[in-house]
């Protein structure tokens, strides 16, 4: 099974709130995040690309904002679903982790 | 006027980066990475943080190596093309040293994975590929000598 990189999976996240175009999604992944992960524009683009051609994602809305489109994009089940997985993986490796440091 | 002029210059950086990415995939999210990028700009600042002009930069030449659309393809299907020619390398490389020390028993499995690579080669619509890139180029010769007669 192949496993979901930091972007991608961040965006997810992101977008389980509810649709949301690219600045927002920035947004929410700062505040979900805490700062602690930064996903620069570039990667943001990509991994919304690659999510929407897996069909994790879809677009939602497109206006033109300023004379540039806005595309806006909301999460399918399919990509809650593997959204959902990812993070009930990660919540065990965190276990794991903190069973071996003695903090759990 | 300086915000104008600010804004001007963070937008000139965002284009230079944004040419890393394919033209298609300019038209079609270019704008958008754009306008998300200067809106994620710190209020005051005149030019784009280098890190952000790197991750767009890189971005754009993965997706460069990905083709467009990058999205769906396997991992074969985006690096198979940059494997072929080692792998034919190893083959030629190999392919002596087999013959020549070969058991009956080992040629027999060197001629059965030749005719397994055959089958897969065939049933994957390389050789329909093969065949319309070859009538292809002989149509476009013609198509030369035509026109070359034509000229003169």
């Amino acid at each position: 099974m192949r496993r979901l990189r930091s972007g991608p999976y961040w965006v997810l996240c992101a977008l389980a709130e509810g649709e949301a175009h690219g600045y927002v999604i920035s947004q929410r992944i700062k505040a979900l995040a805490r700062d602690e992960v930064g996903v620069g524009p570039g990667t943001l683009y990509a991994a919304i690309e690659r999510l929407a051609s897996a069909g994790m994602i879809e677009l939602a809305r497109e206006e033109v904002v300023e004379g540039r489109n806005r595309r806006s994009y909301r999460i399918t089940e399919k990509g809650r679903a593997l959204a959902a997985m990812e993070t009930e993986l990660r919540a065990a490796s965190v276990l794991t982790a903190q069973h071996q440091l003695g903090l759990a | 006027m300086t915000g104008k002029r600010r804004v001007a210059k963070s937008e000139r950086q965002l284009s230079r980066a944004l040419m890393a990415f394919p033209r298609k995939w300019r038209r079609h999210s270019g704008g958008d990475l754009v306008a998300t990028s200067l809106a994620d700009l710190r209020p005051g600042a005149r030019t784009v943080p280098p890190f952000v002009l790197a991750d767009i930069v890189l971005a754009g030449l993965v997706q460069r190596a990905r083709g467009v659309p990058a999205a769906g393809r396997s991992l074969m299907a985006t690096y198979g093309r940059f494997l072929r020619l080692p792998a034919i390398g190893v083959v030629l490389f190999l392919a002596p040293r087999l013959f020549y020390n070969a058991s009956r028993a080992n040629l027999v499995a060197v001629g059965l994975g030749i005719v397994a690579a055959g089958c897969t080669f065939i049933r994957s619509g390389q050789l329909k590929t093969v065949r319309r890139r070859a009538q292809g180029m002989v149509r476009s010769r013609g198509n030369n000598r035509q026109q070359a007669r034509r000229s003169i």
